[in-house]
Parts: C-alpha cells; sequence; structure tokens
C-alpha cells in the first residue's frame, strides 16, 4: 500500500501534468498577466553528473556537464549520441579528472571523448580491473578544473549474466502489434531496487520500473510521455535490467529528480548509478493494414525529374496505429531498394517512417516524415501534401538536418497505393 | 418551598398550525400552566423577577433577539429585555403580582399574555413564537440583518469568530461570480495565496486543515478549478461563520479553522428565488415554504460557461466546464421536532486530447481526462424536551441527530490509459448531542455531551504503464470516534465560561486522544470583554498537496494509518473586543499555534521505504489581528481587518540526506495583511437605488522556493551505454528560502436596484477587479539556457471589468441584498 501511495505521490508530482494544466486553464480562464523576461542572477554553477556501471558494456562512461545557470548558452541543435552533452541542452565540463575505483582500491581514469578536438565531457573509461563485477561496489570521483569535487557510490546488481539476448546471435524477431503481448521474464536479482523495461522508440524511450521479475508488454502499449510505445514498421529493441537504487531514484517518476538526485552524490547533482542487462529483443514490429490510410506505397516513377531518394524515398508503409479527433497517426518503415552488386534490386537499409493525415474540410491534409534511422532526433526527408483517392500527392521540403534546399526539394512527387485496403 | 416556588412556571405555547392564524396576526393560541399557589400573592411584597427562555414553534429552537416587554401596572415603569442567542431573558425588579409579558420580534407573531410573578423569587416562563411566514407572505426575514455578531459577543466565550451574511458576501467584489471564500479571504488571521486561490490558510495553517461543514455536512476541498472559485452556490447560502482558532469541543478532526456554513432557508410560500447570471456561469435558486408553512425546500444549480467563452473570445478549445447543485429542506414534525436536509454536489469536468492543451507530442494523440468534486448530503433531527427550570430537564434539553455522507472524488486519466489516477474520500457520520439549558449555580449553563463517529474510507487506483507500484488499493477503512462533553456556562454576568473535553479514538491508526478546551470572556463592561480560548486538536485526513504549486489541484486525501500518524495542534487565542452600539465593533487578537505532528509530503519519498511519503515535521505560527467591523444592517456596511503573522515548519530534509532538521517558512507565511472592504447603498429603498462597494488590499510577499538553475534529465539505454535527452527540469534552491513581492489589490463594483423583465426586481453589477492593474505576482519562470539568464513573473488578475444580472422572483429583495 505504502509503495502504491508513495508511487501516487511521485507520480502526482513528476510530470507535473497537473499543474501544467491547471496553468494552461488559468491562463485561458484568467488572462494570467505574464510580465515581461528580466535579467536576474545567474543559478547555481552546479557540476553535474551522469555515469552508470554496466557489466555488459566493454567501455564504460561518465558525462560530465555543467548546470544550466545562466552563464552559458543553450544551444539548439540536432541530436548526436556522440555528444550527448552538446547536442543534449547541456553544457559539457572538459578537463575534469574522473576517477572510478573498485573495493580493492583498482582504479580507472576516464578519457574525454573530443571528437574533431571538440570537447563533449563525455569521460571514457575501461572498467577497473578489466570488467565490471556484479555485486561490485565502486566509488566515482569527479574532480572539476576549478577544484570542486563530486563523488558517489555503487553496488551493481548482483546479476549473474543475461538471460536473453536475442540480439547477440542477431535474431531480429516480428511482433505483430495486434497479437499476443510480448512475454518476458528473467531470474530475481537480490540487492536490486527495481527492473527497468526498456522500449527503443524514435522520439522518447518507454521506460517502466516494476518489480515482478516478469511482464507482458501488449502491442497497444501506451507511455504517458511516448503515447504508442510500439510503432508498426520500426525496428525496437527491449530491454531489461536491474538498477541499482540510485538510478532507481533517478528514474522514477520524480518531480524535481534533482532535489533526490542529490541525497546519492556529493558536491553535485545527477546520477552516479549501475544495471545489470537482463533481457535484450530486437524486435521488427508489424501491424495489419486495418484502415484506409494503411498500406504500402511506391513512388510514382513516371514523372519527369522525380527528387532524389535522399528526399522522397523510394516507397514506404503506413499503418495507423492511433487516432484522436480529425487526426490520424501513422508510422511505417521505408521500402527503398537500390541496384545489387550482381545487377539485381536489394532492399536498402529501412529507415522509420511517421505520418500524420488530418481530415480538414474535403481535403485530407498528410504530412510523411522520413527519419534518418530510427530514431526520431534527426529527420531526412518531409514530405507535405494531401491524399487523393489512394494516392498521396506530396512535396519534399528540407527536413531535420537536411540542408535547406536539397536537391529535388519542392518538386512534386506522387506516391500510390501498392498493397493495402 | 423552593421546589414548589420553581414550580410556579408559566408555559405559553402558541400553536404551529399556522392556518389558524389569521392575516392581521391575532391574539395568539395560548395555554399557561401555572401552579395554583402562585396565583396567591405572599402579605410581604418582595421585588420579583421574571426569567425564562424564547423558542419557536415548530422547532424549539431558542429565538434571539426578541424584545421582552415585561408591564406590572401603570404605576410602574415598563421593563424590557432582549433574548440572548439562547433564547434567554431575565427581568427583575417587579412587584409581585399580575405582570403583562409581551414577547416581539421581526416575522414572529407576538405574543401578549399575563401570568403572576411570585414574591420575592424567579418566575421561569417559556414563550413560544410562531413564524408570521404564512400570515404574512410580505414580510421577509431571512435572519441575514440579525446582528448575529453582538449576540455572539454577549453569548459567546470563544474568541475568534467571524460571521458573513449573503450580503456581506455579495458585497464584495468579485470576478465575475461572488464567491464565499474569496469574501472569508479577506477576513483577519486569513491569507489568501494568491488571485487563483480560494483556499483558506487560516492563522498559519494548511488549506486542509479547516473543517468545513455545510449545515453540519462535511465538505473536502470544495473549489472548483483547482481553487480558483469556492463551489457554493452563494445566492443559497444565508451565512457563514469562521471560527479562526480554539473552536469549542463538539467540533475536531482538523487542526486550523472551523467554516461553518448554513443554507439559505426560503421563507415565501410561493416559489421564489433568483437567476444570477455572471460573465463566467449561471445559477438559479428557487425555493418556497410547504406544509402551511411548516417546511421549507431551497434548491439552487449552476453551470459555467467557460468553455464557451474560451472558444469565442479566445478562440482555444477548452473544453471544461464545472457545475453545482445544492437543495436544503427542513419541516417540523411537531411544535418540538424538526427535520432538515442538505444536499450538494458540484463537479469539474476536463476533457479533451492533449493537442486542445497546445501539446504537440510528435507521436501524440493523447487523450486528457479530469474531474474532480464533491457529492454530499445529511440528515438532521432537533427534538426539543421542554423542562420546568430544574431537575434533568433544567429549562429544556435539545437532542439532535444527524447523519451525513460525504464524497469526494478526483480522476486524472491520460494518454488513452498510459496513465490513470483515481482518489476517493467518503465519510459516513453520525454525530449526536444532548443539551440541557437551564439554571445552575447562581447563572445560566448549557451542559451539552455527545459523540461523533465517522467512518472514513479512501480509494487510491492507479493504473499506469510506466510506473512501478501500479495497482489499486487505498488505505484500510478508518473508523473514528469522539465523546465529547461541553459546557457553557455563565456563572456571573459578566464572565463567560465554556470548559470541553473530546475523546478521540482512530483505529487504523492505533491512536487515542483527550483533547480539552476552554474558553473565557469577562466583560469589562457590557460592550468590552477580554477573551482566550486554548485546546488541542487533532486531524487524520489530510492531503498530499503540492506546496510549489500555485494552485491547489492535483491534491488529494488520505487517512491516517500505517506510516502516516495523527497530527496534532495546540491552540492560545487571547483578545479584546468593545462594541459601538449593535453594529459596531473592533476586535484584537492574538494568537500562537503549536504543530507538535504533522505529515508534510515528502519531494523523495522512497517506494521501497514504507511510510516516506511524508515528512514528520513540527511547526508554530503565532500573530495578531485589528479587525474593525460595521456590520451589513444599514447603508454603510463593511470592515478594516489586519493580520500580522508568523509560520514555521521544521522536517528533516531528504535533500541534505543526514535527517538534519530543517526549518522554514511555509507557503502561507504572509507577514501582513490588510483588507478593506466598504459598501454604501444610496437611497432607502430595494429598488432604484445604487450600491457602491470596494475592496482595499495589501498584502507582503509570501515564500517561495527559487529555482537555481535547470537540468537536463537524461535517459539511460542499458543496451548502448548512450544517453538521451528527456525533458528539461528545474532545480531548486533551499525551500521556500526567498519571498514574492508584496501584492495589492483595488476593486470596485457598483450595483443597480431595479425592475426589469416584466416589473422583476433586478439587479445589474458591473465590477472592476485589480483597478491599479497590480502585478500581484504569485510565481515566476525562468530562462537557464541563456546568458544572462531572465525571470519572468506570472502575475494574478489584470484590471478585469465584469458585469452581473440578478433577476428575482416570487419575493421583493430586502434593501441589501442586490
Amino acid at each position: 500500500m505504502t509503495a502504491i501511495v508513495t508511487a501516487i505521490v511521485t507520480a502526482a508530482r513528476t510530470r507535473a501534468r497537473l499543474g501544467a494544466v491547471a496553468l494552461l486553464l488559468l491562463a485561458a480562464f484568467a488572462l494570467a498577466c505574464e510580465g515581461s523576461a528580466r535579467v536576474t542572477a545567474p543559478g547555481e554553477d552546479l557540476i553535474v553528473v551522469h555515469g552508470v556501471l554496466n557489466p555488459s558494456l566493454d567501455t564504460q562512461s561518465v558525462l560530465v556537464e555543467r548546470l544550466q545557470s545562466g552563464r552559458d548558452v543553450i544551444d539548439t541543435v540536432t541530436f548526436d549520441p556522440s555528444s550527448p552533452i552538446r547536442t543534449g541542452f547541456g553544457t559539457p565540463l572538459s578537463g575534469a579528472s574522473v576517477v572510478v575505483a573498485d573495493a580493492r582500491g583498482d582504479s580507472a581514469v576516464g578519457v574525454e571523448a573530443r571528437p574533431a578536438g571538440t570537447s563533449t565531457g563525455v569521460y571514457r573509461f575501461v572498467a577497473p580491473g578489466g570488467a565490471i563485477v556484479p555485486g561490485g561496489r565502486y566509488t566515482l570521483r569527479v574532480t572539476a578544473p576549478d577544484g570542486r569535487v563530486v563523488t558517489g557510490a555503487t553496488m551493481v546488481p548482483p546479476a549473474n549474466a543475461i538471460v536473453m539476448d536475442t540480439g547477440a546471435v542477431n535474431m531480429s524477431t516480428t511482433f505483430d502489434r495486434g497479437g499476443p503481448p510480448l512475454a518476458l521474464s528473467w531470474p530475481a536479482a537480490s540487492g536490486t531496487a527495481e527492473y527497468l523495461v526498456r522500449v527503443d522508440h524514435p522520439f522518447l524511450a518507454y521506460v517502466a520500473l516494476i518489480t515482478d521479475t516478469a511482464t507482458a508488454l501488449p502491442g497497444t502499449l501506451v507511455g504517458f510521455e511516448t503515447g504508442p510505445a510500439f510503432l508498426p514498421g520500426f525496428d525496437q529493441t527491449v530491454t531489461v535490467s536491474a538498477v541499482d537504487s540510485n538510478l532507481f531514484d533517478y528514474m522514477r517518476p520524480m518531480r524535481n529528480q534533482y532535489l533526490n538526485a542529490r541525497n546519492h552524490l556529493r558536491g553535485g547533482a545527477g546520477v552516479f548509478g549501475s544495471v545489470a542487462l537482463l533481457v535484450r529483443r530486437p524486435l521488427t514490429v508489424t501491424a495489419a493494414y486495418r484502415d484506409p490510410f494503411d498500406g504500402a506505397y511506391a513512388r510514382d516513377t513516371t514523372a519527369a525529374a522525380p527528387p532524389p531518394a535522399s528526399v522522397a524515398p523510394g516507397g514506404f508503409t503506413l499503418t495507423v496505429y492511433t487516432a484522436a479527433g480529425d487526426a490520424k497517426f501513422a508510422s511505417g518503415r521505408t521500402t527503398d531498394t537500390t541496384a545489387g552488386a550482381a545487377g539485381g534490386a536489394t532492399t536498402a537499409a529501412p529507415r522509420g517512417v511517421v505520418a500524420v493525415l488530418r481530415m480538414i474540410g474535403a481535403t485530407d491534409s498528410v504530412q510523411v516524415v522520413v527519419l534518418r534511422a530510427w530514431s526520431g532526433s534527426d529527420t531526412a526527408a518531409v514530405l507535405l501534401g494531401h491524399r487523393d483517392g489512394t494516392a498521396l500527392r506530396l512535396v519534399a521540403r528540407a527536413g531535420g538536418s537536411t540542408p535547406a534546399g536539397p536537391a529535388g526539394a519542392g518538386v512534386p512527387v506522387t506516391y500510390r497505393k501498392v498493397t493495402g485496403p | 418551598m423552593l421546589l414548589t416556588r420553581r414550580a410556579a412556571v408559566a408555559l405559553l405555547l402558541l400553536s404551529p398550525r399556522l392556518t389558524r392564524l389569521d392575516a392581521q396576526g391575532a391574539t395568539a393560541e395560548a395555554t399557561a400552566t401555572r401552579s395554583p399557589r402562585t396565583a396567591i400573592p405572599t402579605p410581604r411584597s418582595r421585588d420579583a423577577s421574571i426569567a425564562g427562555r424564547v423558542v419557536a414553534a415548530g422547532t424549539g429552537e431558542p429565538v434571539a433577539e426578541v424584545t421582552v416587554r415585561v408591564s406590572a401596572s401603570p404605576a410602574v415603569e415598563p421593563r424590557a429585555a432582549t433574548t440572548d442567542r439562547d433564547g434567554r431573558f431575565s427581568v427583575g425588579g417587579l412587584p409581585p403580582g399580575p405582570v403583562r409579558l409581551e414577547a416581539r420580534r421581526m416575522g414572529y407573531r407576538a405574543v401578549d399574555t399575563t401570568i403572576v410573578a411570585g414574591d420575592g423569587d424567579t418566575t421561569r416562563v417559556v414563550l413560544t413564537l410562531a413564524p408570521l411566514v404564512a400570515a404574512l407572505p410580505q414580510v421577509v426575514v431571512t435572519g441575514q440583518r440579525a446582528p448575529q455578531e453582538r449576540t455572539d459577543f454577549d453569548q459567546l466565550a470563544t474568541p475568534g469568530r467571524v460571521g458573513l451574511t449573503s450580503t456581506a458576501v455579495a458585497a464584495v467584489p468579485a470576478v465575475g461570480e461572488r464567491d464565499l471564500f474569496r469574501a472569508v479571504q479577506l477576513l483577519p488571521g486569513v491569507v489568501a495565496r494568491n488571485d487563483f486561490s480560494a483556499g483558506l490558510n487560516v492563522q498559519g495553517g494548511e488549506t486542509d486543515q479547516n473543517l468545513i461543514l455545510l449545515d453540519g455536512v462535511p465538505l473536502y476541498a470544495p473549489f472548483h478549478l483547482g481553487g480558483l472559485f469556492g463551489a457554493f452556490i452563494d445566492p443559497a447560502i444565508a451565512r457563514v461563520d469562521l471560527q479562526e482558532a480554539g473552536f469549542a469541543a463538539p467540533y475536531g478532526g482538523r487542526l486550523s479553522s472551523l467554516l461553518d456554513v448554513t443554507s439559505r432557508e426560503e421563507h415565501e410560500a410561493r416559489v421564489s428565488g433568483s437567476v444570477n447570471v455572471s460573465v463566467l456561469a449561471t445559477s438559479v435558486v428557487a425555493g418556497r415554504t410547504f406544509g402551511a408553512g411548516r417546511g421549507s425546500w431551497t434548491v439552487a444549480a449552476r453551470r459555467t460557461y467557460a468553455d464557451v467563452l474560451a472558444r469565442t473570445l479566445a478562440r482555444r478549445t477548452l473544453p471544461y466546464h464545472f457545475e453545482d447543485g445544492q437543495a436544503h429542506a427542513t419541516y417540523a414534525l411537531s411544535e418540538y421536532t424538526r427535520v432538515a436536509g442538505t444536499g450538494y454536489v458540484g463537479a469539474d469536468l476536463l476533457d479533451g486530447p492533449l493537442s486542445a492543451f497546445g501539446d504537440t507530442g510528435s507521436t501524440g494523440a493523447s487523450r486528457l481526462h479530469l474531474d474532480f468534486g464533491n457529492a454530499a448530503g445529511g440528515v438532521s433531527l432537533t427534538h426539543v424536551i421542554p423542562g420546568i427550570g430544574h431537575g434533568l430537564r433544567g429549562d429544556s434539553v435539545v437532542a439532535t441527530q444527524r447523519v451525513s455522507a460525504t464524497r469526494f472524488a478526483s480522476h486524472f486519466h491520460l494518454g488513452s490509459g498510459a496513465f490513470r489516477f483515481d482518489n476517493s474520500i467518503t465519510q459516513q457520520l453520525a454525530t449526536g448531542a444532548l443539551t440541557r439549558f437551564g439554571p445552575e449555580l447562581g447563572g445560566t449553563r448549557a451542559l451539552r455531551a455527545g459523540y461523533e463517529l465517522s467512518r472514513y474510507q479512501t480509494a487510491l487506483v492507479l493504473s499506469t504503464t510506466q510506473l512501478d507500484a501500479g495497482g489499486s488499493g487505498g488505505r484500510p477503512p478508518l473508523t473514528a470516534l469522539a465523546l465529547f462533553a461541553d459546557d457553557e456556562w455563565r456563572p456571573t454576568s459578566s464572565v463567560l465560561v465554556r470548559p470541553g473535553v473530546r475523546y478521540e479514538r482512530v483505529d487504523a491508526a492505533h491512536w487515542a486522544g483527550v483533547s480539552p478546551r476552554l474558553a473565557v470572556k469577562v466583560f469589562v463592561t457590557p460592550d468590552v470583554a477580554l477573551t482566550a480560548a486554548a485546546g488541542r486538536y487533532t486531524q487524520w485526513v489530510q492531503t498530499v498537496r503540492n506546496d510549489q504549486s500555485p494552485v491547489p489541484i492535483g491534491e488529494y486525501w488520505m487517512t491516517s494509518g500505517q506510516g502516516v500518524p495523527v497530527n496534532s495542534a495546540r491552540h492560545l487565542v487571547m483578545g479584546a473586543e468593545r462594541w459601538f452600539g449593535a453594529t459596531r465593533f473592533a476586535r484584537v487578537e492574538g494568537y500562537y499555534k503549536r504543530y507538535d505532528h504533522l505529515n508534510e509530503p515528502n519531494p523523495a519519498s522512497y517506494a521501497n521505504v514504507p511510510g516516506s511519503a511524508f515528512l514528520r515535521a513540527t511547526g508554530s505560527a503565532y500573530g495578531a489581528s485589528v479587525f474593525l467591523r460595521q456590520l451589513d444592517v444599514g447603508r454603510a456596511a463593511g470592515w478594516l481587518s489586519y493580520g500580522y503573522g508568523v509560520a514555521a515548519r521544521t522536517v528533516r530534509d531528504p535533500r541534505l540526506g543526514l535527517g538534519t532538521p530543517v526549518t522554514y517558512a511555509p507557503v502561507q507565511d504572509q507577514r501582513h495583511t490588510l483588507n478593506v472592504v466598504a459598501t454604501y447603498r444610496f437611497g432607502p429603498g430595494a429598488v432604484g437605488t445604487w450600491t457602491m462597494a470596494t475592496r482595499l488590499g495589501f498584502g507582503s510577499g509570501t515564500p517561495y522556493t527559487p529555482q537555481v538553475g535547470r537540468a537536463e534529465v537524461r535517459s539511460y539505454d542499458p543496451a548502448t551505454g548512450e544517453w538521451t535527452p528527456v525533458e528539461g527540469q528545474p532545480v531548486l534552491g533551499p525551500q521556500e528560502s526567498d519571498r514574492l513581492p508584496a501584492t495589492r489589490h483595488v476593486d470596485v463594483s457598483a450595483s443597480r436596484h431595479t425592475r426589469w423583465f416584466w416589473g422583476h426586481p433586478t439587479t445589474l453589477s458591473i465590477a472592476v477587479t485589480n483597478v491599479t492593474n497590480s502585478p500581484n505576482v504569485f510565481a515566476y519562470s525562468y530562462q537557464f539556457n541563456a546568458a544572462p539568464p531572465t525571470r519572468r513573473a506570472l502575475g494574478g488578475f489584470p484590471i478585469l471589468p465584469s458585469i452581473g444580472l440578478s433577476v428575482a422572483f416570487g419575493a421583493e429583495p430586502t434593501p441589501e441584498a442586490p
């Protein structure tokens, strides 16, 4: 009971949805006064650390950054996983000393990754003693160039091995979104705070912290921030990990993670924790075509001067996964083909596609977004237009990191449904 | 001999069967019970006196403010007295023998009879007055104009009590809807956090520490829109009394204050009421008497059209509205037995796709549903057992029994099943008391003993796909039993003493305790009194709330039990009050409250640690207030209230992780509050006149927790070791370590009372709130992603005009009623 109560407390606070809704209502209702922005004093110059030890990885990393306190300008740029701070709304702290030590006193010193000489604040190291040991205790000491020190400690969940890793044998399986739930189970790991169930998602991973040692994920699983967790046509990986109490505290829904995180780090904020990967399941999500919008579309190659495949893929699938009001949301994957070495056609690496169909009057407005891969952090192409019967008449636009005015942009392109209702 | 004299009671009863009364208020049907011996004058003549009570026919309830005129003979100057709130009066210095008694009060049929006053002794009488509701429908006496405050001053030992009639509430300029809670917020010792919260922080207490009763039925968080408006339909309310501290033993279960709301009772034989239209909502109130005046009913309903306004004026979708319904009925089963019932239902409903709220989630299409509200109903039975001035029954014994059920529920659903949160608290309450009125120990006394039995059921349903503790549940049912004894004693004419004690037992919390109460009032002169009260108070239902939120939306109720101990506090109140005539007074009071056990929501609660949902806290509050008031019985009315208060809480701050106690000022710690409310009616009548009203307010800054930065929450992928950004979150500095700027309010309103709509009395009101357009900052938003950082103030209502229309039907308005 207490757990439920506590979860409600934290849930109600964390997402602050109620508060946000209240403010929205107030704004609409009472025309709340909003004053002009005035310069204020910089906030706390706090060091923020994100470090998780993971026995399943050869190389560990610790992110060191400065708190957004008004001392730095935070640029909004396309996210790059190799520079998660600079491209992820942060300011890297370069030149820090990052040392991780085990209980025997062995230590490893992190080295900052600096691709092209650019600081990232990502300090990589090989585990002390050669590997992170489940059940082992480790300490972290980060010393900033100005002498400030952040320390933390973690005990790696004593899970001995990954019990299911279809990814290790390159065994991707399909998962029918309308079929039976995806059943997962794993042995209990003592000393584990909770188990983290994570589903890759193009925009924001679905995560759940559970106490059980088994779960069943339905294809219609919905996250209250991600929306539907499984998107038809996408390649998504499901993982289950045992997490230590530090990472659990950081990840669980909290009104303010950093309030609590200060409990576990001295001298800074963030998290120094550990995980033990238990399950890894790469999946290709499928779904049956049911909606009139669903189907496999192929580009009409009869048009003169067709745009390049970089901005207008040769084909894609779409399946509506949810609808609200006058809008239908669909996802799929590209179905481009390229010339093979022997002269035959081969399928190019698929990319994720998301689309929105809006019924505006008598016209069905369509927006199709092609991702660079499976992540929504960057788009390869954006196609706008309308539906004409079973055909989609679109115009390619620049999208994401695609430079403005790419070749072929602005050229009309028609996609015709080749399969589907 | 004593027994014989005491037996000389003249019991004058007027028939409650009002159909037998003629329209001119003819002589009452009366019966008198007299001792044969008292009819014989004694040879030796000594001064006689008459003492007694006046009660209402049909209900047996005491009638205050009755003028009792006693005429012995033409040679002796008539004497007069006025009954107190218990209906008591006494007249001395009379010659023994026949005396004529005339008892009159507006709205009641006069009594005119003769009794025999005993030689050298006090003759006791009980007079029964019949209401004139059936006989004189053009006479409307709602009780609104009765100087209840003066009666309270004369008869109540308890300090810190302030009453507002519906007229006084209506006179306060308001945004859109007149609001009982907004008016109460302007009383001394009460802090309003901001323009968007109608919650009451009384003398340093939290908003959930106020016992809010509607005709004795408890309500939980009776607010709309997260606290923007009070939930009561004000035209259906007769009056509200706020007891800021030191309330008596019959009341318990809350730490801070008592807000006693009384429904309006209709006195018209035909259906009458009003239609009230504001910029936000429309309400309808109607009622009438029935059963030849033995009963009455009143119903009221209200619905907002904020959704329509938002769509029309702001060109945005606001799938939100609230609605209320209120009903109250009474019926006199006999001369001495009355039954009354009250019902209330109110709901806020918000439902729509997130896109309607500006959410542009990439794969969104989630839907948001939020509703919350009270549903409550109760029935009370009052029976009067007439006494003969002594013995077990004294003057009379009043037995009351009330049963009620209250349910407050909130539901929050998000993301097509992704998150579902339902909370409800149900309280089933049975309470009863026996009150014996009688002369004791040379004075008067009301001895009361009673019980209060509550059963609480809370439900917490959490259905989520992303939390670690999804499931259903609730606190175990909680039963709380309270036994109380209360003694209102007036040993001398200048001293009032009210001792009491309350024994409480809360089973699920395995807790029992005794809470003594004591109030004393000493009259220096008939118009000047010194007061003091002290007591212990406990509370076992409370909200889990986020004090950082400027509005109390998202709170939910929880009962005590495992890991959540019973809260307790002690009050000490002292003051002085002086009256200037019958309608004007000044009051000065000081208070000290010590919170021995408090449960503060834990911002870092840990699911795996039982009981970590709350932090153990202690606290204190002290302060003083000045209250000058002109009652709303004439053309001019209003009040000035100034309050100084200091509040503190001490908790073990989880951020430190060391259990080190941290003391801070809670959000309601407003050191200085000043409010002036003034109304003036131009002209003597109810129609063809204007009423002007203004409210001036000042409040010093309240504490808030500043942000010291913003950090990006990052998500870790155990399969790859990569981190991805999730969302930026504020990093907070020390709790409540800074203060918002002071707030200022100047509100004005003008009401024109006229006849529109085929001659119906109509009041057109125009109000302008925040005339000076003071920013009245209640929160800040920060931008830490730029250098230098910026801060934007979020303020309260800007200068805001509003208009309202009230059309009465079936009855003529009283002059003050807009």
